[in-house]
């Protein structure tokens, strides 16, 4: 047993770049998520960890092994295809015990352990069927079942909830939790649903263009974006245009002026002066009324009443960018439309990142 | 640089195999043909190619043959097209009879085709002596109003089934579109229809005119006096075999560039044209009724009819009695088929023993290449794919001519032995097991394989557990499909035989040649037997969609 380690990992198409000198290490039995958009590169890397795409330069490693140069069938892994990849032409039981059967495990054991991961997945009784008979939800628990009942050494699965419909989504992506703490399989999950990322992970690593972007907690990926990326693309922020005039290190706080106004935030890395971003959220915008005299002057020019928050779009007096403020609370709906409002922006939730 | 030591190298140098396979079984024979035909042909040094241009009968041959195959493209076109839009778009009394139509061609191999015309209305035909009884005189069949109707019903379901196809794809609303913008009926038929319909009646058109070409059977039984260009191919083959091998060589390169030209001249017009398949909902069939109907339901009879005589004739000359060449019609007999199955049964086991090896072999060859030119692309795979189509173009006398020249000798020496008549089989079906074969693995996800790889099973074990399964009822179809043509195979296998290796068609070509129709017949209900008793199986029993594999 043991984690993953993959050391500047390079892999093309055809002699296209798809993931440059990527490096990331992923601890014994974690959930990571590789989140990113479409076409970064996520498939790839997936499968190259499993051995269906040979690597250009860099090594792999699971645990203390270099696999880098084993072939996809050595490798002890279980995968969970995007399109469940189910032989169609096999039962439900035949699909899963296959990997035993190629295991040359013994008939009883075959039998026992095939029908306890399909009852864990809430199959049984389902057997017999082939996968033409089955819901789609069914088919994604049937792969589940087939990847972790040969109690593999890493568990990769690509997009494995992206077709079921929202309720089933929440209660396959529980199931999958589950299987995979108590058997403490180091799994690499793909995803681009954010949420989905920030709810099952250890650890999740950002993919931009073939690289890691950023690695970290979904505490830390949510509230410490190293980027405008980054934060834009885990749950939406307001990015706006600033500049400073000191250098800034690495989690200092800092003067920007912005909007007209200054303002002091925190620097996410080394910045030199001159122009930045600035990043808030927008649930950590305060918005105040014009006489308490602190903030930056401004009008609600909409609002939209959601029951448990209401969202407002606000405007600078100074003509400067649009701000999304999300409000939650006893008095969230409160402000109306056209009313003038103070944006305050709280140093410790306000971020500075380079331009 | 790139660091690919695992399993991309099997199927590497498997793929190596293949292509090297191909090189000596077809490169290799296809190069030495041509390559021949600038040695010397004449004692005065002259090559192939300046007596082809210097002796009248040669060029005559080439004329004739690009005639017959313009005439007959045409004939097949006339015919093939209105019963293809016909069935498409109406319903009427007797429409089921039409479905039988592809079956007709495949079960009637041409050389019996041939026969059977003959039969009926050749100087001693059934036909010709009855009207003639009447008093009433029939012209000679043989020559070009023989060559042209017999080849014209052999071939026009080629025409038909692809414009059949091309019309049930086509979207009918397209049509009504043209209309509603104000254009009528007929306009809109021809302005929508036709730039759908075309490329699939002009890559039929293209088949059938490469098929006339090189066809062999119908061209030596019933030629006669006409010159062509397969006729005194083997001719030259079989009278100067060994010494002057040039004209051969030259003559089948003549061939070669016809159909190139032929080839070259369709994607020229399909590349000028903006033409496009758009699948969509074909149209419902309209019911029509009354007189129209009947003359539609009489018209598609007949031509079914005609279609059928070579099975019916077939079966009566089987039994009935004859002497020497004159058959007794009306006296029945059971003789023949008694002799050719109990005295003189060569033929028949031959048959099944080459055609069997080779549809075996075929089979396993294109499932292993097609896996390669599907899910194993590498920088080897493109001439793979093109070597296996390569045969399509090449008529069979010229790839038994390439195969003769080839392997006379040498390191490969394959003359007189069976295996150069299952190679020319293997060679002749290859490109329709490769088409088959891999638009059914088109359909199969990548995924499958990878999965059972992920589980640990070995790529070549994967491929054997959970892909091959998947393709075995397309595999059987194909192989039902490559049996009947393979069995009826002629003009290759005619010019690779030696004596002692008759197989079905050559026998009953040697006895049409004598004459001999009745005992020709009796093979002929042999093979056409063996030909039908696997479709027969085959559909029925395995429910297998035989002619959707086509
Ligand atoms: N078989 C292939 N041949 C060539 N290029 C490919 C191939 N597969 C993927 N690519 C390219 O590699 C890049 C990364 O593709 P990849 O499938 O890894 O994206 P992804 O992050 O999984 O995207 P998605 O979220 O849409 O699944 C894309 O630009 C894609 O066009
Ligand atoms: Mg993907």
């Amino acid at each position: 047993m043991g984690g993953i380690s993959i050391g500047g990992v390079s892999v093309s198409y055809a002699g296209n770049r798809i993931i440059e000198k990527l490096s990331l290490t992923i601890k014994d039995g974690a959930f990571f998520t590789l989140l990113g958009p479409s076409g970064c590169g996520k498939t790839t890397l997936l499968r190259t960890l499993a051995g269906f795409l040979p690597v250009d330069a860099g090594e792999i490693l699971f645990g203390n092994t270099d696999v880098t140069l084993w072939p996809a069938h050595k490798r002890d892994i279980g995968m969970v295809f995007q399109d469940y990849a189910l032989f169609p032409d096999k039962t439900v039981f035949d699909n899963v015990a296959y990997g035993l059967r190629a295991r040359k495990r013994d008939e009883t054991t075959i039998r026992a352990r095939t029908g306890e991961y399909l009852e864990r997945v809430g199959l049984s009784g389902f057997e017999s069927r082939r996968p033409a008979e089955l819901s789609g939800g069914q088919r994604q628990r049937v792969a589940l079942a087939r990847a972790l009942v040969i109690a593999p050494q890493v568990l990769l699965m690509d997009e494995p909830l992206s077709n079921l419909d929202a309720k089933l989504r929440v209660q396959v992506r529980e199931t999958i939790r589950d299987l995979q703490k108590e058997a403490a399989i180091t799994t690499v999950f793909v995803t681009h649903d954010q949420e989905e990322a920030l709810a099952l992970s250890d650890a999740i690593g950002l993919m931009r263009a073939g690289r890691v972007e950023q690695m970290g907690t979904p505490v830390e990926i949510y509230s410490m974006p190293v980027s405008a990326y980054v934060a834009d693309f885990v749950g939406a922020a307001n990015v706006i245009a600033a500049t400073t005039q000191v250098y800034a290190s690495k989690g200092a706080d800092v003067e920007v002026q912005m909007a007209g106004a200054r303002i002091v935030a925190r620097s996410v890395t080394d910045i030199p002066a001159g122009p930045v971003k600035v990043l808030a959220r927008q649930e950590d915008v305060q918005l105040y009324a014009p006489e308490t005299g602190s903030g930056i002057p401004g009008t609600v020019f909409r609002r939209q009443y959601l029951g448990s928050r209401t969202h407002y779009k606000v405007r600078f007096e100074s003509d400067g960018p649009v701000l999304s403020v999300e409000r939650t609370g006893l008095d969230h709906g409160s402000i109306q439309e056209g009313a003038a409002v103070r944006v305050v922006l709280d140093k410790a939730r306000t971020l500075v990142v380079p331009r | 640089m790139s660091r690919r030591p695992f399993e991309g190298g099997i199927w590497f140098w498997l793929s190596l195999a293949a292509l090297v396979a191909l090189c000596v079984i077809i490169l290799y024979p296809l190069i030495n043909v041509l390559a021949s035909s600038f040695g010397a042909a004449r004692a005065d040094g002259r090559s192939g190619w300046q007596v082809l241009f210097a002796e009248p009968k040669y060029l005559r041959a080439v004329g004739n043959t690009v005639l017959l195959g313009l005439v007959v493209t045409l004939t097949t076109i006339l015919i093939g097209v209105p019963l293809a839009y016909v069935t498409a778009r109406f319903r009427f009394p007797g429409k089921a009879l039409i479905a039988i139509l592809p079956l007709t061609t495949l079960i009637v191999p041409e050389v019996i085709a041939a026969q059977t015309w003959l039969m009926m209305l050749g100087n001693n035909g059934l036909i010709t002596r009855t009207l003639g009884g009447w008093g009433i005189p029939i012209p000679s069949f043989y020559g070009w109003s023989g060559l042209i109707i017999v080849m014209t019903f052999i071939y026009y379901t080629y025409i038909y089934m692809g414009t059949l196809a091309a019309i049930r794809g086509f979207d009918h609303q397209l049509e009504q579109a043209a209309q509603s913008l104000g254009a009528s009926p007929g306009r809109a038929r021809l302005d929508v229809m036709l730039p759908v319909v075309l490329p699939a009646v002009l890559a039929s058109a293209l088949l059938v005119f490469t098929l006339v070409v090189g066809n062999f059977a119908v061209a030596t039984i019933l030629g006669h006096k006409v010159e062509l260009l397969s006729v005194i191919t083997y001719q030259t083959f079989v009278s100067e075999i060994g010494n002057d091998p040039v004209m051969q060589s030259t003559l089948a390169s003549v061939s070669i560039g016809i159909v190139a030209l032929a080839l070259f001249l369709q994607r020229f017009i399909l590349s000028r044209g903006r033409y496009e398949i758009t699948l969509g909902r074909g149209a419902k069939a309209a019911d029509i009724r009354g007189a129209p109907a009947l003359a539609l339901a009489g018209a598609a009879t007949v031509v079914v009819l005609i279609s059928l005589l070579p099975l019916a004739s077939v079966i009566a000359g089987a039994f009935t009695r004859a002497r020497g060449p004159v058959m007794r019609w009306g006296e029945w007999t059971t003789a023949n088929v008694e002799r050719v199955l109990i005295n003189a049964p060569d033929p028949i086991i031959n048959t099944l023993i080459y055609a069997g090896v080779a549809t075996a072999l075929s089979l396993i060859f294109s499932t292993g290449v097609s896996y390669m030119l599907v899910k194993k692309r590498n920088i080897l795979t493109p001439a793979i794919d093109y070597l296996a189509a390569l045969p399509l173009a090449l008529s069979g006398t010229v790839i038994g001519i390439g195969l003769v020249m080839s392997f006379n000798q040498g390191w490969l020496s394959l003359t007189g032995t069976a295996a150069i008549i299952v190679l020319a089989y293997l060679i002749r079906r290859l490109p329709f097991g490769v088409r088959n074969a891999s638009s059914t693995l088109y359909n199969i996800p990548n995924s499958i394989e990878e999965a059972s790889i992920s589980l640990g099973v070995p790529p070549l074990r994967s491929f054997v557990a959970v892909v091959l399964p998947l393709m075995v009822p397309a595999i059987a179809a194909a192989g039902v499909l490559v049996w009947t043509t393979t069995v009826a195979e002629l003009s290759a296998s005619i010019v690779v035989y030696s004596g002692g290796r008759e197989t079905l068609p050559i026998q009953i070509f040697r006895l049409i040649d004598s004459g001999l129709m009745a005992q020709a017949s009796a093979y002929g209900l042999v093979l056409v037997s063996i030909i039908l008793v696997p479709i027969i199986i085959a559909t029925t029993l395995f429910r297998l969609d035989v002619f959707g594999a086509k």
